[in-house]
């Protein structure tokens, strides 16, 4: 529950964002709301009858998307970034012990120094890159899944079984996450591998990080699955499955879109966190976090050798920052306050 | 805006004044690196609090000088020079040590220290009303007669322990437990403040039946002296305890009432405040000026911005002890000394010194401590002993010679892949080390070279509890339950010396022979060869000799080296140089000429503090 | 209302039940003993001795009992107030912990009072002039705020402006060589003094996204139709902005705060741990690290207890702040 190494609260506090523009807070909506909604549907229909078109949603998200130069910036610097990490490594051998070359300051040779066992601060940092952007992905991809899931479940069926799963949210969503990533960290030990136990790191991530996408997604469900245009089109005899995918599907995927970028920008500064306190992804793997802890580890090396703290936490920087304006932009892409004006 | 702004610019002025608030003179810091909050002697295994223990604690009947010598303290008996003269050997081997106290002896707050505290101080270490209140470790007059009976509620009785009057006791030794070359430290207790532990008579002993006896609501006297455990209230040592800030500070002012230590030296520092730093910054605390002492440095970076700064002063001494790999010798591969010794080959030790330690500490050949006495005054070691700096060839032979030589199909192993003995077995290895810097900078050493001689080798970290269960506890656990042949940790050495515990076989299967090491005469671990004793024999011969024998003891402390220098159950990698650093204001009898303030393995600032002054405010 | 929180506060029973037990089991996943970390068995001691006072500390945590007693006995305890002893300090949790938390109080007070002070007036400029330079900078501003690791950020604040610049301490809460004999005035200029750093880290953090979420609230208030009346009502722009849109605006924000509170008594475990701030978040991954299992379960059920209160309170606060919304 600590502020600021969750770092679930500030998304949290987006989440509710998102939330309050899709006008849902609770199970039902007060009734100017519905009605506002539904003109607004309706006008949308009315148009897209008279266009015989169906214009998709998406593209509108995606012009939207464009126009934005924060946006643009972010998807280059991120760009950048999958550059550096992915392609770079192509022309770098992997980074040796030499104990001739330690702490080397940066120079034409070692662009990034070098440090306490000699090795390239420069490969460690792509190395690690790859690992840290590749536990951000898997662990997102895990809790938008379950997120997705659970959401829709709850969404779709009323009653015992929303209660249960309600209830079961609250309980993961309640769990002090920090001793519980530590502790079963410290619980694994030893017996695990290196991949291993990244992908343990990974897994627990993404099991304790879907309950946000979960609750906005059944709230969504639910509003959706009431609304008079639904039930009107029901009433018109448009099949159910074109209901789903015309009109339930397009509102939730931008949802989950935005969450899981997000939530992938979220993730990576977890595990960095994480790799920091020594309990995430640990020697002779790599990660931007645990350089990050190497390089801070007594006073004195922070002070004559930054570069060993200055370039991967820049990295995380960058990254963490491109994947926020991403989301960003698409969460005000698809605001429909943003398309109705 | 701008009404924000001069806000905070003024609150920075006023916060950068703070600073330059009124310094104390007289009044010496020392950081540490944290506290546990357990003041007086309660069982608990915090080395952090020792130094407040040891401030608080003195008039012990025994004393350790800076060499790590016993010898009986003069401060606190009068009779210390005829201490052995007053010794009665009973017929059945028990020992009696006759003590007489000086009658000026006090208690910081005026009391007399009589022999009754002694008496006092004995059940408090051994108490079971102790135990009862959760004192975890009880071993106070382990080597006296009546021991057992006390710890486990029996009788509160102390049969070793006879009170003849107000100022003289005598203790009487176990024969069982004779003869010792340590016999001195049979006999070393301190006192405890009767009058404050028992409220006044208020609280007694109480024998396990009486326990059972006690309501839940009932304190008894372990709980009560349990609940002075972070504020002692009085003192028998140099200071007297004034305040303790949870993870912050313990402040100390000076005990008017104390007699001295065992030269008679008493302070003239008037206030002490133990400051916990961070490690990770606790230099940059004592460049700044913001502590006095820092002590126990091993890093290079750390030492060499001390060592550059016109302000501060300081010293080293070789650490008693050394940090290395210990081998698991009764599982797998490692069961065979000539392994050990191949390993011992292929690590290159001086890369891992220069690398690890920069240059501050030096190669040790066998478990031992640069900093100890046997060290300095033999002839013979180190010089005869094998050196182990890097031969793959000679390496590579041992473990031929061992039975590893063969590759995967049988053939003889010509250098590609990894060893297979004639059984099929592959030589794997497996290595625990700690979650610290050191196990970081070691493995991508080691790695290479083991591998090249064809070790399929793995190294893993993990947490201390892990390595306990590992390591210590092996022997408990199934044969496909172990995993790992070496370990690395470290060990220090105090003034008891006696490797018997370590090394003999009597201790397999328990947690003191951890390496489950053993080369008794049924069962040596090498051949022996002409005049060479085992292992087993030199720890007895070394532990069963009066305690005037130095010449013997140092003797066999060679003898075993060599033999252990040989059989290798650790291979030591390195043994520190700890540095201490003082700024300027603080000498050594305010002689500015000193560097450091004398500290060595058995003598910290604690011990150094009544010959400490302030040279300038 | 009474019967909503009522129905949710039981409902929190079996989820404090689930979090209880699962906390428990993990605890108890815990590779070695503790009695062979706590208990250490010194030289010269007989084993058996030494075995004996291991097993002594077995009976009295009961570690050798079914687990499901040791839970009901730990269970009970806590229901009693008793937290048990923290194995490394030997001491009542209850009286390790009180100063720590006292501490990361201090730190968070100061945290979360300045974040909103900063925040508020920000959110709101920017909700008024939507898409100004203004606004866009701090829209950037916080975007960073929150994509900033804080541990590279303390660093960063380290290593210019205490290393090089020398202006702050290094870490700690106090300076190392004044002995403050009080808590005056004194005492408090070298608490602030060791707190700007840290506190500086949290407060942006936190910054970034309390200003998003006030120019949103801002927004959804402006944009609503009453605003729209007022204006075309010929009120001025300021006594429409001041009068009407602030005070709606605040409510949300109000109950932001509120949501805040119990925040209030964990502590920053990155930032503390950085700077040495003695506090509860330092302390939890010291006893981690440590293998002190009870004070790291005691601690753990009073947070997962702290968030729930929270969630519960964050829903009712929503309820009573709109009165559009209705409850189950």
């Amino acid at each position: 529950m600590s502020k600021e190494d969750r770092n679930f609260k500030n998304k949290d506090l987006d989440e509710k964002e998102l939330e309050k523009n899709s006008k849902d807070k609770r199970d039902e909506l007060s009734v100017e709301e519905q009605r506002e909604l539904t003109l607004q549907r309706q006008q949308e229909l009315a148009a897209q009858e008279r266009a015989d078109v169906v214009i998709s949603p998406a593209k509108l998200v995606w012009q939207n998307f464009k126009s934005r130069k924060i946006t643009v910036i972010g998807m280059g610097l991120f760009a950048f970034v999958l550059f550096f990490v992915f392609i770079v490594p192509f022309f770098q051998s992997s980074p040796e012990v030499n104990s001739d070359l330690r702490y080397l300051a940066p120079s034409w040779e070692f662009w990034m120094g070098n440090d306490a066992v000699g090795r390239d601060v420069f490969a460690r940092v792509t190395i690690g890159g790859r690992i840290s952007l590749y536990v951000g992905a898997m662990a997102t991809l895990i809790s938008t899944i379950i997120g997705i899931i659970i959401g829709s479940i709850s969404g779709f069926y009323s009653g015992i079984v929303d209660n249960i799963l309600q209830r079961f949210t609250e309980v993961v969503r309640s769990f002090p996450f920090l001793p519980l990533i530590i502790t079963l960290s410290a619980a694994l030990g030893t017996d695990v591998s290196e991949d291993m136990r990244i992908f343990i790191v990974m897994l627990i991530l993404g099991l304790i990080g879907w309950t946000g996408l979960a609750r906005l997604l059944r709230g969504q469900i639910l509003s959706i699955r009431e609304q008079e245009y639904i039930l009107a089109a029901r009433a018109v005899g448009i099949k159910d499955f074109n209901i789903i995918t015309k009109h339930i599907i397009p509102n939730v995927v931008s949802i989950i879109i935005v969450s899981a970028t997000l939530s992938f920008a979220s993730n990576i500064l977890v595990e960095s966190g994480l790799s920091f306190l020594g309990f995430g992804v640990q020697e002779p793997g790599a990660s931007w976090g645990l350089l990050l802890r190497q390089g801070t580890s007594n006073s004195s090396v922070i002070q004559n050798q930054p570069w060993l703290w200055f370039f991967p936490g820049l990295f995380i920087l960058l990254t963490v920052l491109s994947v926020n304006f991403i989301g960003d932009g698409l969460r005000d892409a698809i605001d429909p306050k943003n398309n109705a004006r | 805006m701008k009404k924000i702004l001069v806000f905070v610019l003024s609150l920075t002025l006023v916060l950068s004044l703070a600073a330059c608030r009124r310094q104390d003179g007289g009044t010496l810091v020392v950081g540490t690196t944290e506290f546990s909050g357990e003041f007086i002697f309660f069982g608990g295994s915090s080395s952090y609090d020792v130094a407040i223990r040891d401030l608080l604690n003195g008039a012990g009947t025994i004393a350790t000088t800076p060499e790590g010598q016993f010898i009986p303290n003069p401060t606190t008996l009068a009779n210390a020079d005829t201490l052995f003269d007053q010794v009665t050997e009973h017929s059945n081997g028990d020992k009696t040590y006759r003590f007489e106290l000086n009658d000026d002896l006090e208690w910081s707050d005026g009391e007399e220290i009589t022999a009754s505290d002694y008496l006092f101080g004995l059940m408090q270490g051994s108490a079971y009303s102790m135990a009862e209140a959760g004192h975890a470790s009880l071993s106070a007059g382990i080597d006296l007669i009546g021991f057992q009976d006390v710890r486990d509620g029996v009788t509160t009785d102390f049969a070793g322990f006879n009170l003849i009057d107000e100022y003289t006791f005598e203790l009487t030794i176990d024969g069982a437990n004779l003869p010792y070359f340590y016999e001195l430290a049979m006999v070393s207790i301190a006192p405890q403040p009767e009058h404050v532990y028992t409220n006044d008579g208020e609280y007694e002993w109480l024998t396990a039946a009486e326990h059972e006896a006690l309501g839940t609501n009932d304190t008894h006297i372990g709980e009560y002296i349990r609940s002075f455990m972070s504020a002692p209230p009085v003192s028998s040592g140099a200071y007297v305890f004034e305040t303790y800030e949870e993870a912050q500070f313990v402040r100390l002012e000076r005990n008017e009432n104390y007699a001295g230590d065992y030269r008679g030296h008493t302070p003239s520092i008037d206030r002490i405040v133990v400051r916990v730093v961070p490690s990770a910054t606790d230099i940059e605390h004592l460049l700044n000026g913001e502590i006095d002492i820092l002590t126990g440095l091993v890093e290079g970076n750390k030492i060499e911005r001390a060592l550059a700064d016109p302000n501060i002063h300081g010293d080293w001494f070789p650490r008693v002890g050394f940090g290395g790999m210990f081998f698991a010798t009764d599982f797998g591969p490692m069961a065979d000394y000539r392994v050990r010794q191949a390993l011992a080959f292929l690590v290159d030790r001086e890369q891992f010194v220069d690398v690890f330690l920069e240059g501050y500490g030096s190669l040790v050949n066998g478990p031992m401590g640069l900093g100890q006495w046997m060290y300095v005054e033999s002839d013979r070691i180190p010089d005869e002993l094998i050196s182990y700096t890097v031969d793959k060839d000679r390496a590579n032979e041992l473990l031929d010679d061992a039975g590893w030589a063969y590759d995967e199909d049988g053939n003889a192993w010509d250098g590609d892949g990894y060893r297979y003995n004639d059984a099929g077995e592959e030589l794997q290895l497996n290595w625990l080390g700690t979650e610290s810097e050191y196990s970081d900078l070691l493995a991508p050493i080691i790695t290479p070279n083991f591998t090249e001689a064809g070790i399929n080798f793995t190294a893993r970290q993990a947490g201390f509890d892990i390595l306990l269960d590992h390591y210590y506890y092996a022997y408990e656990m199934e044969e496909d339950e172990r995993e790992y042949h070496m370990f690395n940790l470290a060990t220090s050495y105090t003034a008891l010396y006696d490797p018997y515990y370590s090394y003999h076989s009597d201790w397999l299967g328990t947690t003191y022979n951890a390496n489950q090491f053993e080369d008794s005469i049924e069962n040596p671990a090498a051949p022996l060869e002409d005049g060479e004793r085992t292992v087993d024999e030199l720890t007895v011969l070394m532990r069963e000799l009066e305690a005037s024998q130095t010449d013997l003891f140092l003797e066999y402390w060679e003898e075993l080296q060599l033999r252990l220098n040989k059989l290798l159950p650790t291979l030591p990698l390195y043994s520190n140089q700890y540095y201490h650093f003082v700024n300027n204001r603080v000498r050594i009898d305010g002689d500015t000429s000193i560097d450091g303030i004398g500290l060595t393995g058995f003598w910290n600032w604690q011990q150094a503090v009544v010959d400490m002054e302030i040279v300038e405010d | 209302m009474l019967k909503y929180i009522v129905k949710r506060l039981i409902h929190l029973i079996p989820v404090i039940l689930i979090i209880s037990v699962v906390l428990f089991g993990l605890l108890k996943l815990m590779p070695g003993s503790p009695e062979r970390f706590m208990v250490q068995c010194p030289e010269g001691q007989n084993p058996e001795a030494c075995e004996a006072a291991r097993q002594d500390y077995r009976d009295r945590y009961r570690l050798d009992e079914p687990l499901v007693v040791q839970y009901l006995f730990w269970a009970g305890n806590l229901l009693q107030g008793d937290l048990g002893d923290s194995g490394y300090f030997n001491r009542p949790v209850t009286e390790v912990v009180g100063s720590y938390i006292v501490n990361s109080i201090y730190l968070n007070v100061v945290t979360i009072v300045f974040s909103f002070l900063i925040a508020i007036p920000i959110g709101i400029v920017s909700a008024i002039k939507r898409y100004s330079l203004f606004d866009n900078f701090w829209q950037v501003f916080s975007l960073l705020g929150i994509s900033m690791p804080s541990f590279f950020f303390g660093i960063l604040l380290i290593y210019l402006f205490s290393m090089q610049l020398g202006w702050f301490p290094l870490s700690g809460m106090t300076d190392p060589r004044t002995v403050h004999p009080s808590k005056d005035i004194f005492y408090w200029v070298d608490v602030l003094h060791h707190m700007i750093l840290p506190a500086t880290v949290l407060i942006i953090q936190s910054l970034a996204g309390t200003i998003r979420y006030v120019r949103s609230a801002m927004i959804d208030v402006i944009s609503q139709d009453y605003i729209r009346t007022a204006r075309s009502k010929g009120l001025s722009e300021k006594v429409v902005i001041y009068s009407h849109a602030f005070r709606n605006a605040l409510i949300p924000v109000v109950t932001l705060i509120a949501f805040s509170i119990p925040a209030l008594f964990s502590g920053a475990t990155i930032i503390e741990t950085i700077f040495s701030w003695p506090g509860i978040g330092r302390i939890l991954v010291q006893s981690l690290q440590r293998r002190d299992y009870s004070l790291v379960l005691a601690m753990n059920m009073f947070y997962a207890v702290l968030a729930l209160m929270s969630n519960l309170l964050m829903d009712l606060g929503y309820a009573i702040v709109d009165p559009r919304v209705k409850l189950n």
